[in-house]
C-alpha cells in the first residue's frame, strides 16, 4: 500500500503541477516598445525639401568670398533675428500634423474649435478675418525670442485686407497691418511669408533682413541644422532661465560655459528630442554634462519617491552623451504619456455627469 | 531530520569534488576580475563614466540603476541557463554514486528510511544550486553596490528562480538515476528536460504553428506536463531588469515547478522502494 501511495502521489502531484503551470501560460501582452528615432542629421528627403525652400536670392558675397560659392537662402530662416544670444525654434507644422501625437492633439483641438465656434471664437473666426486656415494653410512656424512669429503659409492665402486694419507698404515686397486698438501687428512678405507679433520694429527689421543685399551674417539657425519636425537654437541665457529655482548651480554653469544649444525633435513615432550642447571650453562642458546627468538622476529618484510614475517614466528615457567638447541630451517621450500631457489630457476631461437627485 | 544529515553529507562530498571546486573558483575569479577591472564614476547617483580594463565602455550619463539594468538582465540569463547546464552536468553523478554497490548497502544498513535518502540527496543538490546562484548573484550585487551605490536585490531574486527551476529538473534527473543507475542517462534526461522546458515555455506561441486538430492537441498535451524553463528564465530577466512582471502568473508557474519536482521525487521514491539491493 505504501509503495502504491508514492505512485499515487506522483500522479496527483504531476496533475497539480500541470494545472498550476498552465495557469502561468497566459500569453503575455506584447509590451509596447519605444519607437523613437533620435534626429542627429538631415535625411536625404529633408535635404531635398530644404533645397526647394531656398527661394531667396543669395546675398552679396563677403569681402574675399567668391560669388560662385553663394547659394540661395530659405526666407523663413533669414527673417529670424540674427543677434547672438537669441533663441529661435521652427515647427514643421505640416509634418507635425501627420505625426501620431499631432493627429491625437489635432483631433482634440478640432473638437474644441467646434465648441469655440459656437461661442464665436476659434480658428474659423481667424480664417474669416485673415484668410488663413490655421489647420491647413500653415507649412512652418518659427518662433523667436524677439517675439516675432514667422509663418510660411500656402501661397496667396493670407488676406489681411479683410481685417479692416490700416495697411502700409514696407520695403519692396512687404505690407504691414496694425491693429487700431491694441498692439497686434501682421505683415506679409511676398505671397508665402507672414510675420506676426506685437513689436512693429522687430517686424520691420525682419522684412529688412529679407530684402537686404548686404553680406549675410551668420543665421541663428544654420542650414546644416535644418532637420527634424521641430528644430532650432536655444540661447544659454534663456535655457538657464527655464530651469527650476533649485537648479541654480546648473543654470550658472549653463550661462558660463555654453555657447549654444541646438534642438531637434522627431515625432514620426514616439517623440524623440536631441539637444546638442556646445561650449568653447571642453572641460567646463564635461563638468556640465556630469551635473546634468546627476540632476536628471536625482529628479528621477525624487519622482520615484513621490510616486510620480509619469515623470519617472519620462526621466527613464533621458540620457546625457558626452562627446568631444560638447554633449547631447537625448529625451524620449512615449506617445502614451504625451497623450495625457497635451490639450486633451485626462485631468482636463469633464467629470462624469452626476446622477440626478433622487426624488 | 535524517534527510538533512544526508543532505549535509552530499554537500561535503560536493566540496571534495573538482567540479564544484572549479565552479567556486570560477565564480570567485569572475567576481574578482570584475571587481578589480571595473572603474565607475558616479555623480549623485548618475553613472558618468565606466572603464573596463582601462577602456571606456559607457559613453552615456544616466542614473546608475538604469545603466546597470542591461547588465543585471544579462547576468540573470547567464546565471539561469549557465547554472542549469552546469548543474545538469555536475550533479548527474550524485544519484548513481548513492546507489553504487557497497555504498547503498552500507547506507541501507543505517537507521535511515529509503525515502529519507532520496529526499536528502534532493535537498543537498538543491542547497548546492542555491549556494552557487546566491554566491554569484550576491557577489555581483555587492560589487556593483560598492562601485555605484545601487544595491539591488532583484538579481538575487532572479537567481533564486533559477535555483527553483533546477530543483525541478534535478527531481527528474534523480528519478532517472534511480531507474537506470547511470550518470550519463541522468545528465541526458536533465539536458533534454531543459531543452523541452524551453519549448514548453513558448507552448502557446509554438502551438499556433501546428494545424488545429490532433497534432496540436498532442503537442499541447505533452508540453502541459513539462516545466516552463524559458518562461521562468524570462521572468528572472524581467525581475533583474526591473520590468513589470505578472506576479500571479509567476507565482503559479513557480508553485507548479516546485510541485513538478515533488512529483518527480515521488516517482523516484516509488522506484527506489521497489528496488532490491
Amino acid at each position: 500500500m505504501r509503495r502504491v501511495a508514492w505512485l499515487v502521489a506522483f500522479a496527483a502531484l504531476l496533475a497539480l503541477s500541470a494545472f498550476l503551470m498552465s495557469r502561468g501560460d497566459k500569453p503575455k501582452k506584447p509590451e509596447r516598445v519605444l519607437k523613437a528615432e533620435f534626429p542627429r542629421f538631415p535625411k536625404p528627403w529633408e535635404e531635398e525639401r530644404n533645397r526647394k525652400r531656398r527661394t531667396l536670392p543669395p546675398a552679396a558675397p563677403r569681402p574675399g568670398e567668391e560669388e560662385g560659392v553663394l547659394r540661395k537662402r530659405d526666407p523663413l530662416l533669414v527673417a529670424l533675428p540674427m543677434e547672438k544670444g537669441k533663441s529661435a525654434v521652427v515647427f514643421e507644422v505640416a509634418a507635425l500634423k501627420e505625426s501620431p501625437i499631432g493627429q491625437i492633439w489635432l483631433d482634440c483641438m478640432l473638437e474644441r474649435q467646434a465648441e469655440n465656434q459656437r461661442g464665436g471664437r476659434g480658428a474659423d473666426k481667424f480664417k474669416e478675418q485673415f484668410g488663413i486656415d490655421l489647420f491647413k494653410d500653415i507649412d512652418r512656424i518659427a518662433m523667436s525670442s524677439s517675439k516675432v512669429a514667422v509663418l510660411s503659409v500656402a501661397e496667396g492665402t493670407a488676406k489681411f485686407d479683410r481685417s479692416g486694419w490700416p495697411k502700409r507698404s514696407f520695403g519692396e515686397k512687404g505690407s504691414i497691418w496694425q491693429e487700431p486698438e491694441g498692439g497686434g501687428v501682421f505683415a506679409t512678405w511676398g505671397d508665402e511669408i507672414v510675420l506676426a507679433g506685437a513689436d512693429l520694429k522687430e517686424i520691420e527689421a525682419a522684412i529688412e533682413r529679407l530684402e537686404s543685399k548686404s553680406p549675410p551674417r551668420e543665421q541663428t539657425i544654420p542650414e546644416w541644422s535644418v532637420y527634424g519636425d521641430i528644430f532650432g537654437v536655444i540661447s544659454p541665457e534663456e535655457l538657464a532661465d527655464m530651469l527650476p529655482e533649485g537648479q541654480g548651480e546648473i543654470a550658472a554653469m549653463l550661462r558660463a560655459s555654453i555657447d549654444r544649444v541646438d534642438l531637434h525633435v522627431d515625432t514620426s513615432e514616439d517623440v524623440a528630442i536631441v539637444a546638442d550642447v556646445n561650449g568653447s571650453n571642453a572641460e567646463d562642458v564635461r563638468d556640465l554634462a556630469k551635473s546634468m546627468g546627476a540632476a536628471l538622476s536625482l529628479a528621477r529618484a525624487g519622482a520615484e519617491d513621490e510616486g510620480d510614475e509619469r515623470l519617472r517614466e519620462l526621466l527613464d528615457y533621458a540620457t546625457v552623451k558626452p562627446r568631444d567638447g560638447r554633449f547631447t541630451l537625448d529625451v524620449a517621450l512615449p506617445l502614451d504619456v504625451l497623450k495625457e500631457m497635451g490639450p486633451c489630457r485626462k485631468r482636463d476631461a469633464a467629470p462624469p455627469p452626476s446622477p440626478p437627485p433622487s426624488r | 531530520m535524517k534527510s538533512f544529515v544526508v543532505a549535509r553529507d552530499l554537500l561535503r562530498e560536493a566540496a571534495s569534488r573538482r567540479w564544484f571546486l572549479a565552479l567556486g573558483l570560477g565564480i570567485t575569479l569572475g567576481l574578482v576580475v570584475i571587481g578589480l577591472s571595473l572603474r565607475m564614476d558616479v555623480v549623485d547617483g548618475a553613472l558618468a563614466a565606466t572603464r573596463f580594463f582601462g577602456k571606456s565602455v559607457n559613453t552615456q550619463i544616466r542614473a546608475a540603476d538604469l545603466a546597470l539594468r542591461p547588465v543585471f538582465v544579462a547576468s540573470s540569463y547567464l546565471i539561469f541557463y549557465g547554472g542549469l547546464l552546469f548543474g545538469v552536468v555536475a550533479c548527474a553523478d550524485f544519484g548513481p554514486s548513492l546507489l553504487a554497490p557497497g555504498r547503498i548497502e552500507h547506507l541501507l544498513s543505517l537507521p535511515v528510511r529509503r525515502f529519507e535518502l532520496i529526499v536528502g540527496t534532493f535537498l543537498g543538490v538543491l542547497a548546492l544550486a542555491l549556494l552557487g546562484a546566491l554566491y554569484g548573484a550576491g557577489g555581483l550585487v555587492l560589487i556593483f553596490g560598492v562601485k555605484t551605490g545601487v544595491y539591488s536585490g532583484r538579481l538575487i531574486v532572479s537567481a533564486l528562480l533559477a535555483s527553483v527551476t533546477f530543483s525541478a529538473i534535478y527531481g527528474a534527473m534523480l528519478t532517472v538515476a534511480i531507474a537506470a543507475r547511470s550518470a550519463a542517462l541522468s545528465a541526458a534526461s536533465g539536458g533534454a528536460l531543459v531543452l523541452l522546458g524551453i519549448v514548453a515555455g513558448e507552448r502557446e506561441r509554438i502551438s499556433e504553428f501546428f494545424d488545429p486538430g490532433i497534432s496540436r492537441t498532442i503537442f499541447r498535451g505533452i508540453t502541459l506536463f513539462l516545466p516552463r524553463v524559458s518562461s521562468l528564465a524570462r521572468s528572472a530577466g524581467e525581475i533583474a531588469g526591473a520590468q513589470p512582471v505578472d506576479s500571479a502568473a509567476l507565482t503559479s508557474l513557480l508553485l507548479g515547478l516546485v510541485v513538478f519536482g515533488l512529483a518527480a521525487l515521488s516517482l523516484g521514491i516509488h522506484l527506489f522502494e521497489r528496488k532490491d539491493f
